[in-house]
């Protein structure tokens, strides 16, 4: 959701660090990062922050080592999943980068690829099979994308 | 009746015998026993104590103040009332305040009890600190501050709760060993992007 940029953000684990020194904070054990509407499970969150506060957080690891995100969508109610070995979200600009095995879902719609960048304003996202947002020509590693036809279900008849 | 009453010198022969005997065990451990001995009594007290330590190249590293210093010698410790600990790095400098202290071994180790609150100005590019918590031990010499109590820390934008720490003003690192709670503002600028 477009409003979750300017939400704050809170960050529950077990553990946590502050380095004045580079500036950074890692938090540790069963890490859960919420703003707004999104979500960040994992095993451990690194955060930046810039003078005006959050800037950028760093998730690795997690149930079967992937870190998982969760979005609401703009105006809809529904949610946007995603899984990877590595998730960086950048709180100004809304944007979760997804890398290794990563895999993002829409209601039953799944696109999986090497890295995925998913823009949390326009809510568009770009997929490429090689990682770091590089492509690898006829490389296996293969973007998948499966979307399911949205069949005009019959409304469900009121009952009395 | 005559018989007793020859007894009676007997008597009076026997108590002055232990009495002198119990005057005799009173006299030998004066030192152990009597009443003085384990009472906690201050032999020296120090209105507005102020101790400044420096480093082997003459820099002032700390300070410690207090109002009131009460040094006991039976523990070897000294209460300190309204306690003040700062510490000097390059470019910041960190104050802790508490209650009350309790110091020990020529003040090396400061245990800081009652409302401690610790803060760290804002330096060119780090944001202003603050830390609470109920008690804090601090270790002077080493510049090390830990506490198994509740703690809550701002950084900046961010507030975060926890329950135990450590701090290191030499490193600048500050470990929460659990519980932790954070929430980072942002602070609300108009956005390029809308």
């Amino acid at each position: 959701e477009r409003a979750d940029r300017e939400k704050p953000v809170t960050i529950e684990s077990d553990k946590a660090s502050y380095d004045d020194r580079n500036k950074v904070q890692i938090f540790e054990g069963t890490v859960n990062l919420k703003q707004g509407t999104l979500v960040i499970v994992s095993e451990k969150l690194v955060v930046t922050q810039d003078a005006e506060g959050f800037q950028k957080g760093i998730a690795t690891g997690g149930q079967g080592g992937l870190a998982r995100f969760r979005q609401k969508r703009e105006g809809k109610d529904e949610y946007i999943e995603g899984e990877a070995e590595r998730i960086e979200y950048d709180g100004r600009t809304d944007k979760a980068r997804l890398f290794n095995r990563a895999m993002t879902r829409s209601g039953q719609d799944e696109t999986r690829g090497q890295y995925i960048e998913y823009d949390g304003y326009t809510e568009q996202y770009t997929v490429t099979n090689g990682a770091n947002a590089n492509v690898v020509k006829n490389s296996k590693e293969r973007v998948v994308t499966t979307i399911y036809p949205k069949s005009a279900k019959p409304a469900a008849p009121g009952k009395p | 009746m005559k018989r007793i009453s020859s007894f009676f010198p007997v008597l009076i022969v026997a108590l002055l015998a232990m009495a002198s005997f119990w005057l005799e065990y009173v006299v030998r451990n004066e030192n152990h026993g009597g009443l003085g001995n384990n009472r906690h009594d201050p032999d020296a007290i120090i209105h507005d104590f102020s101790v400044a330590r420096f480093d082997a190249e003459g820099r002032k590293r700390s300070d410690l103040s207090a109002d009131k210093l009460t040094h006991f010698p039976d523990t070897d410790t000294a209460e300190l009332v309204s306690p003040r600990i700062s510490f000097l790095q390059e470019h910041r400098t960190t104050t802790f305040t508490s209650d009350h202290g309790l110091a020990d071994n020529h003040q090396r180790v400061v245990t800081l009890i009652g409302n401690v609150q610790g803060s760290t100005p804002a330096g060119a590019d780090t944001p202003a600190q603050t830390l609470a918590t109920d008690e804090l031990e601090v270790l002077v010499d080493e510049e090390i501050g830990r506490t198994r109590h509740p703690i809550s820390f701002s950084h900046g934008a961010s507030e975060l709760t926890g329950i135990g720490a450590n701090w290191n003003n030499v490193s600048g690192q500050l470990d929460v060993l659990s519980h932790v709670r954070t929430k980072i503002f942002r602070a609300p600028k108009h956005d390029m992007q809308n």
